[in-house]
């Protein structure tokens, strides 16, 4: 396969105040994904600042216009968004306008990605804080990406190892769980990740559904929400043809996950994924975007403004999410 | 250790359809329990008869009318022999309401010989609910029937996997009955029974880490105020008598820790919270332990395992580590270590 056969990866630094760039240098200078070419999307002198604090030679090709980076067969270049003055802010702190140039470069790779310009988008890590695009301020990047994106059921789903996760409710009290176990809501979280499952190129992906109360419910002696909700829609779901388990308890389904009876959980809370993945050692979580018209991950964790410009940064993460961009793009052309 | 300064325990045989009988001889075969002490069987002795003859260990049945006949020989399992199970109506590997009366009995006889001091503590197999609702007795599991048997009120579970000791503020509810149970009175209460329970684990001064309900423990009221309202006073109330308690943490976090041996115990707020932070670990070594009651009681951390019943393969491990825990607590309940 010759180069510029290879699908092309836009990878934006995320946070440029956070650990983003140097993440994102350290990939690039350690060696990409041989598999894709990598487009570094954001501003040259940021990247060139980041290469010089790790001792490394800036030396990619640098592109201003798409269309050219498209057709090019280096493996590793950079596209200048040229938006200016990101090399001055002081590392370590949120700052509004490195929100705002995340936030550009992420919609804009995006929609390079539905003009078809490049392959799959990688984001770096970002804050919700400072998430404006121009003067409109979004909660997080999923409400940002549906709306720029024109797609309102896009939904995030988790990589952790080899398992997929959709997560019912994420980061909301628990006792308002509840409200969110409706037949609706998992029907979808069971089928989106079915999508990415099979996206990802896993042929009929078996998918756990965990229960809300402890040993499932007990045939409803310990809460109803099983029998009321969980149970129709893992029928529902079984009936459009899907591999699905459950209402499984919560306290093995991820001890059945990694023994690799499932290829997908749907959880109902943070802490019942959470916890067990903790438990198991896994700190790495690479974040896809089901039911989006293009593709995009990111890693999971935060800009850890506490170490950015230390050069001690990890970029494992960030190079986990370009190799799932990678993989998905991949099936996508030859699937 | 003096044959007599051997803990007494009683092991009751759980479900006979189960895998009860079978593991039982296997762990009774453990140089290293007889080392640490005095075992007898509640149970039917032909049960536990037909068990040597599925698991091929070597050794042999002692049925016996009442404890005081116990030998405790090495090779030799001395059955108090409660003659209930009929074994030629024996389902095994399925419900059995037989099994689930008998199951009962010996529940009550060993926590009963345990209340008179006869035997030190009470160590016990699997059951089946179903089996047990069957045969007429409406629990929902030992701790509750353990409770009532006992007379008291305030009980909690705790799960012991190596270095990982989980305790409950609630276990069989649903999740919103959970929640509404995270009030600082309970809290407080199990609480105590994990500092005690700790403390006859041979910790002399334990730390505690005490879980949060909602993810992230709530971050500072966005995502549940649980912790602000009812956690953190209960912890409050905790330290001004002189507990070593830490919390509330994100859950996530809180058994981590625990198991990185960063605490002693963790207490978590409702049964999947602890469960699943224990279970990760694997449940073939986990233990159960009652807290709360005037008697010392563990109980294996799984199921009656229907499916390898008559099979010969069930996998000891947990009720050796239960009895060796059982041991542990004995010593420590007899020679207080302060």
């Amino acid at each position: 396969m010759v180069n510029k056969d290879k699908p092309l990866i836009a990878v934006t630094p995320g946070d440029i105040t956070g650990i983003g760039p140097e993440i994102l240098v350290k990939v690039i200078v350690e060696g990409p994904p041989e598999a894709c070419r990598l487009l570094a999307v954001g501003d040259v002198p940021v990247l060139r600042s980041s290469f010089d604090a790790l001792g490394a030679k800036f030396e990619l090709p640098v592109f201003l216009d798409i269309g050219e980076a498209a057709v090019s067969d280096a493996p590793v270049m950079a596209l200048d968004l040229a938006q200016g003055g990101g090399e001055l802010l002081a590392l370590g702190h949120p700052h509004s306008e490195a929100g705002r140039m995340a936030a550009k470069a992420l919609i804009q790779s995006a929609q390079w990605a539905k003009e078809g310009k490049v392959d799959g988008v990688v984001f770096g890590p970002l804050v919700k804080e400072t998430l404006y695009l121009g003067k409109k301020k979004y909660n997080d990047e999923t409400e940002m990406m549906r709306e720029q994106l024109e797609a309102p059921l896009m939904k995030s789903v988790a990589k952790i190892g080899k398992i997929f996760r959709v997560t019912i409710a994420e980061h909301v009290p628990l006792v308002k769980i509840p409200e969110f176990i409706t037949r609706g809501n998992i029907l979808e979280a069971i089928q989106v990740l079915q999508e990415a499952l099979s996206m990802y190129g896993v042929k009929a992906p078996r998918i756990a559904v965990a229960a809300l109360n402890p040993h499932a419910g007990e045939s409803g002696m310990v809460g109803r929400e099983e029998i009321d909700h969980i149970a129709p829609a893992v029928e529902e779901a079984k009936k459009k043809g899907i591999d699905v388990y459950g209402p499984i308890p919560a306290d093995t389904v991820y001890v059945r996950a990694f023994q690799g009876q499932y290829d997908g959980v749907v959880n109902m809370y943070h802490d019942q994924a959470n916890i067990a993945l903790k438990m198991a050692g896994f700190g790495e979580i690479v974040i896809i975007f089901g039911r989006a018209p293009v593709i995009i991950t990111t890693p999971s964790h935060g800009p850890a403004y506490g170490k950015a410009g230390k050069g001690t940064a990890d970029p494992n993460n960030l190079r986990s999410a370009i190799e799932v961009a990678v993989s998905l793009a991949r099936h996508r052309r030859m699937p | 250790m003096s044959e007599k300064e051997k803990a007494l325990l009683a092991i009751t045989m759980g479900d006979a359809a189960g895998s009860g009988p079978e593991i039982i001889t296997k762990a009774l075969a453990e140089p290293e329990v007889r080392k640490l002490c005095r075992p007898v069987v509640i149970g039917d002795a032909a049960a536990m008869k037909e068990a040597f003859t599925f698991t091929k260990v070597a050794g042999e049945v002692r049925a016996i009318d009442k404890l005081a006949d116990a030998r405790f020989q090495d090779g030799i399992v001395d059955v108090i022999d409660l003659h209930n199970i009929e074994l030629d109506k024996l389902t095994r590997g399925k419900v059995d309401t037989m099994a689930g009366k008998a199951a009962y009995e010996y529940i009550k006889l060993g926590t009963e010989l345990a209340l008179a001091g006869e035997a030190d503590a009470i160590v016990t197999s699997a059951i089946n609910k179903e089996a047990l609702n069957n045969a007429g007795y409406h629990y929902d599991g030992h701790t509750q029937l353990l409770a009532e048997l006992c007379g008291v009120k305030d009980v909690a579970m705790m799960l012991v996997t190596g270095s990982l000791r989980v305790s409950h503020v609630s276990t069989h509810v649903s999740l919103r009955d959970a929640i509404e149970r995270t009030r600082p009175p309970r809290i407080l209460t199990v609480l105590k029974l994990t500092e005690e329970a700790v403390k006859q684990m041979g910790i002399a001064e334990p730390k505690i880490a005490v879980a949060g309900l909602n993810p992230h423990s709530g971050e500072g009221g966005l995502f549940g105020d649980e912790e602000i309202k009812y956690i953190a006073p209960a912890i409050e109330q905790a330290k001004s008598q002189g507990m070593n308690v830490v919390g509330p943490l994100p859950p996530d976090s809180a058994f981590l820790r625990a198991y990185e041996g960063q605490f002693d115990a963790a207490v978590a707020m409702y049964h999947d919270q602890g469960h699943i932070a224990v279970k990760m670990l694997g449940i073939t070594f986990g233990v159960n332990v009652t807290l709360g009651l005037p008697i010392i009681r563990t109980s294996v951390d799984h199921g009656t395992n229907f499916g390898k019943a008559g099979k010969g393969t069930a996998d000891p491990t947990s009720l050796i580590e239960a009895i060796k825990l059982a041991g542990v607590m004995v010593q420590n309940r007899k020679r207080p270590t302060g």
